[in-house]
């Protein structure tokens, strides 16, 4: 069957013309967006340089008070006279602002009045005593309180202003740099007058030089925004069509006359996505289109030294970019119309979902926040950041072909889940399930436990980034095994009324697996820290990382009894019942066995949070399940995940790696762990009950 | 029995309501309709009528048993299915936005009916239904009988074999209801197979050649009005339908005739 079939392609036609036919949908996604588009800059752009302009030719009142007042105004008029009343971050403007002395009787009343922009307070100084330091950098946007001097015999100018008051706000910061330009220059003469010879300026200079080019600069710039009004502009465009989508037509019932012909349900969803994807395309367009117009105009000024370049080959790349971002985009609006019932029902959703959205939109404006991180796995997410390092031009290709593969495999999970909500019934019946539904309970845990355990997933997360008291190790473990894995396997075992002891394979085993256990455990670690080795030519790992990562898991100022306790027993059994158990079992009937290992053990990895971790724990996350399944029972996968924890803490304890074995070693390593395998195998008790009956499970 | 265009065979499904625990909306139903002839589905409000209509027509997955619409097995082939079916219900309506030669084009099209013939076709059914007058009007402008004819004509234009009709003449005033009925006789004329679902006595003993009294998920009975009123002695369809339903029938019928 072609991808874009002829029925698609005519659904998409009619589904068009009707679009364009629906006036107030075209001009709320369309014709708005475009035209508040350039008033919103336009407004803004007239609103910013009216400001500036009345900022800067403005004429600023003051008043002196204070027994040096005498001494303040002959230094304002001295500053005046060598036309240092110009703003500092423009000294080759020609605009001077005035500055009026005026005489009122009550500055603060006036002040408040607006009948002035700030008053000078000049008293004689303090005792010398009281002044421990000079508060004269002060910020005057900060409060009341500028302090000019405040050592010796100096006096006090204090500038008294109101910070609620542009012109106030402004006339402040202007007198403060008058007068400390003042105040250097007078320390110059005075220095030169002792016979100083060097320019003030030439006494320490310090100058900068920008490495990077004018492209990689703009690209930081424009590539913290991008996907963020990408998303916007493909949100608020494709809502309005994506809403009617599919809720309008199950309100006004002609999605059952659609359903009733012989078009197939993923044709709908493709002509519909179509639709979406179009609008969506066509409003981001025009808003780009927009953008250089009024960029043509001027009316819209680039930053200082910015270049807006772009290579085709660099636009191609950011376009099959944004390709899955649009098309999650655009399938997860058109879910929110398939999982409503009616037009006003999916309006609701959509606030919600827009946000969901823009939230990962920002990770570019974090600072250091890159691809090569957790961050990769996050949808959408994970393209920001890659188009942001495209365009300060350092583009990490693999990280940027998974953080690709992940949006996208989003994106096509959403499309599914779209596609289901029209061939589910509750379209027509509310209240329709299947046998799993009727049968609740255990029946229904298998569909559940992949939802649990992301939840869980997602509380691990957030609480290990959020919550600073769990960094101590004792708390973590506490935490994370006895409390979240314990408790998460105690709740769905209650929840869904599994059987014990088949949900935690609490079954005995042939004696003569545990020698193998012993045996085949040491060998897997040293086969992990290979995996590792090999996973590292493709995510290097900072070595400082990696040191800081074993101090973390092992602290020196553990007893060895504790270290044991905490980083291998509690966990051999903790997250073996949580995952080889409660997981497993509820897995077991859905993946042919060989799958069921590498799938358990691929969410085994990504509990271990770090990304170089991943691999080697998945690895061993499916030796564990395949001992397991081959077993039947929960216990040999104890043993050996304590075993294998035990022995990389005692490696540790002497200062010795397997990272650091040579081939020899993995190959005897790859021999005992076979051995051990085999003798598993050879006297396997299957765990029962799955998909395609017993398979022999190999290395995995 | 695979030679009759429609066969149901031990047809089932089951909802889950929270409040009422399982729901056997379809019974293990078995039934089969024959070319030329219209088939009454009788019963009262969530009898099961609309559900079983829903099942034949794949909108609705079954939970057990199944059907065959012209040798095409629901489960397997749902598209095959859908393609010789034309479906008509009150709740089945039309795109506002469009006019009605762009309707019937439209579902001519994505119904796969031949494009050579399709002009032809839209033509025709645009004098047999007399929507000639406004024929490119918008849906949204037209009146509810012009619509319903426009609803009929979409129904039938691809020219599908097997017909369903789910409660048509809900809704509709006295000249509409029996405009319909005598549409639903030329296709009977023209060999069609209907099946037609009602709950109103009169427009069954009428319309329909055999009829199956459908209660609580279950046909009751299956026969000829001629033979039913033989079974229960009764003449009018009423009487026949109440005598079934509250399980005071005199012998088991059989499908047959």
């Amino acid at each position: 069957m072609p991808l874009l079939s002829k029925p698609l392609l005519e659904f998409y036609r009619q589904e068009l013309r009707m679009f364009l036919r629906d006036r107030r949908a075209v001009v709320l996604s369309i014709v708005l967006p475009v035209l508040v588009m350039p008033l919103l800059i336009f407004g803004s752009h007239w609103v910013h340089e009216r400001r500036a302009r009345e900022l800067e030719t403005a004429t600023h009142r003051y008043v002196v008070t204070g027994s040096e007042a005498a001494l303040v105004r002959s230094i304002i008029d001295g500053a005046v006279k060598q036309g240092w009343n110009t703003d500092s971050d423009k000294p080759d403007e020609k605009a001077r602002f005035v500055l009026e002395e005026i005489q009122v009787s009550d500055p603060s009343k006036s002040l408040s009045e607006e009948k002035l922009d700030f008053y000078l307070e000049a008293q004689p100084a303090p005792p010398p005593q009281k002044v421990g330091k000079t508060s004269a950098d002060r910020d005057p946007e900060s409060g009341q309180k500028g302090v000019l001097t405040g050592r010796g015999q100096a006096p006090v100018i204090r500038v008294h202003f109101r910070g609620d008051r542009d012109s106030s706000r402004k006339g402040a910061s202007r007198i403060r740099d008058l007068l400390l330009k003042s105040r250097t220059e007078t320390r110059y003469a005075l220095l030169h007058e002792r016979g100083f010879a060097f320019e003030p300026q030439e006494l320490a200079r310090a100058e900068s030089q920008d490495l990077a080019t004018k492209d990689q600069a703009s690209g930081l710039y424009v590539g913290r925004f991008l996907t963020l009004f990408l998303i916007l502009f493909v949100m608020i465009g494709g809502s309005a069509v994506a809403i009617d989508s599919i809720a309008g037509e199950k309100e006004r019932g002609t999605l059952e006359t659609l359903l009733t012909t012989s078009i197939r349900r993923a044709d709908i969803i493709g002509a519909k996505m179509l639709l979406v994807l179009t609008v969506s395309f066509v409003i981001t367009g025009l808003q780009v289109i927009n953008v250089l117009i009024y960029m043509g105009l001027d009316l819209i000024k680039l930053p200082e030294g910015m270049t807006v370049s772009m290579s085709p080959g660099r636009a191609l790349l950011l376009l099959v970019l944004y390709l899955p971002v649009i098309f999650l985009a655009s399938g997860s609006l058109l879910l929110i119309s398939g999982l409503a019932k009616t037009y006003k029902e999916a309006q609701l959703y959509f606030t919600p979902v827009f946000f969901l959205f823009l939230l990962p939109a920002i990770a570019p404006l974090f600072p250091g926040l890159k691809l090569r991180s957790a961050m990769v796995l996050l949808p959408v997410s994970n393209i920001s950041l890659g188009v942001k390092e495209v365009l300060v031009g350092r583009a990490d290709w693999p990280m940027l072909l998974l953080a690709w593969l992940v949006t996208a495999a989003a994106g096509v999970y959403v499309a599914r889940r779209v596609a289901n909500t029209l061939s589910t019934e509750k379209l027509i019946t509310a209240s329709e399930t299947d046998l799993a539904d009727l049968q609740g309970g255990p029946a229904l845990f298998p569909r559940h436990v992949l939802k649990w355990f992301a939840l869980v997933w997602v509380i691990m997360l957030l609480v290990a980034t959020n919550v600073e008291s769990l960094q101590s190790i004792w708390s973590q473990v506490l935490f994370n095994i006895v409390f979240l894995f314990g408790g998460a396997s105690f709740f769905m075992i209650r929840r869904y009324q599994l059987p014990v002891r088949q949900a935690l394979a609490l079954r005995p085993v042939h004696p003569a697996v545990w020698p193998a256990v012993l045996l085949g455990a040491p060998a897997s670690l040293v086969l992990a820290h290979a995996v590792f080795r090999l996973a590292n030519l493709f995510f290097p790992v900072p070595q400082k990382m990696m040191e800081s990562f074993s101090q973390m898991v092992i602290p020196p100022e553990y007893a060895l009894w504790q270290v044991f306790l905490l980083v291998a027993v509690i966990p051999g059994i903790g997250e073996e019942l949580a995952f080889r158990g409660v997981l497993l079992y509820g897995l077991r009937k859905r993946y042919h066995p060989v799958v069921l290992a590498l799938v358990v053990g691929a969410i085994f990895g990504f509990f271990h949070v770090a990304l170089f971790r991943l691999v080697p724990t998945a690895f061993l996350g499916v030796i564990l399940t395949a001992v397991t399944l081959l077993t039947g029972s929960i216990f040999p996968a104890m043993l050996w995940h304590a075993l294998n924890n035990a022995t990389s803490i005692v490696l540790s304890r002497y200062n010795a790696s397997p990272t650091d074995l040579g081939m020899l070693q993995m190959g005897a390593s790859v021999l005992l762990l076979g051995v051990a395998l085999l003798v598993i195998w050879l006297f396997r008790t299957p765990y029962p009950g799955l998909k395609q009956g017993r398979r022999n499970k190999d290395e995995g | 029995m695979s030679e009759y265009p429609v066969t149901v065979e031990n047809l089932a499904k089951s909802f889950y309501d929270e409040s009422r625990g399982e729901v056997r909306a379809v019974d293990e139903i078995s039934f089969e309709c024959r070319p030329g002839q219209i088939f009454g589905l009788l019963g009262a409000n969530g009898a099961g009528k609309t559900t079983t209509l829903r099942l034949l027509a794949t909108i609705l997955a079954p939970t057990g048993g199944t059907a065959r619409l012209m040798g095409h097995d629901i489960r397997e082939e749902p598209e095959e299915v859908r393609r010789n079916l034309g479906f008509y219900s009150a709740s089945t309506a039309l795109y506002p936005r469009l006019t009605a030669r762009e309707t019937l084009h439209f579902f001519a099209r994505i119904n796969h009916y031949p494009d050579r013939d399709r002009e032809s076709r839209v033509s025709y059914l645009i004098d047999r239904f007399g929507l000639g007058s406004y024929v490119n009007a918008r849906i949204d402008k037209l009146s509810s009988g012009m619509k319903q004819k426009v609803s009929i004509a979409r129904t039938v234009v691809h020219d599908p074999p097997v017909l369903i009709f789910d409660e048509p003449t809900v809704g509709l005033d006295v000249l509409n209801a029996l405009e319909m009925q005598q549409v639903l006789g030329e296709f009977r004329t023209e060999g069609k197979t209907i099946i037609f679902s009602t709950h109103i006595m009169s427009e069954a003993e009428r319309l329909c050649d055999r009829i199956a009294i459908i209660h609580s998920g279950k046909i009751l009975a299956c026969d000829t009005l001629e033979s039913l009123r033989e079974a229960t002695g009764c003449r009018y369809l009423e009487d026949i339908f109440v005598k079934y339903v509250r399980g005071e029938h005199v012998r088991p019928t059989v499908a047959g005739g």
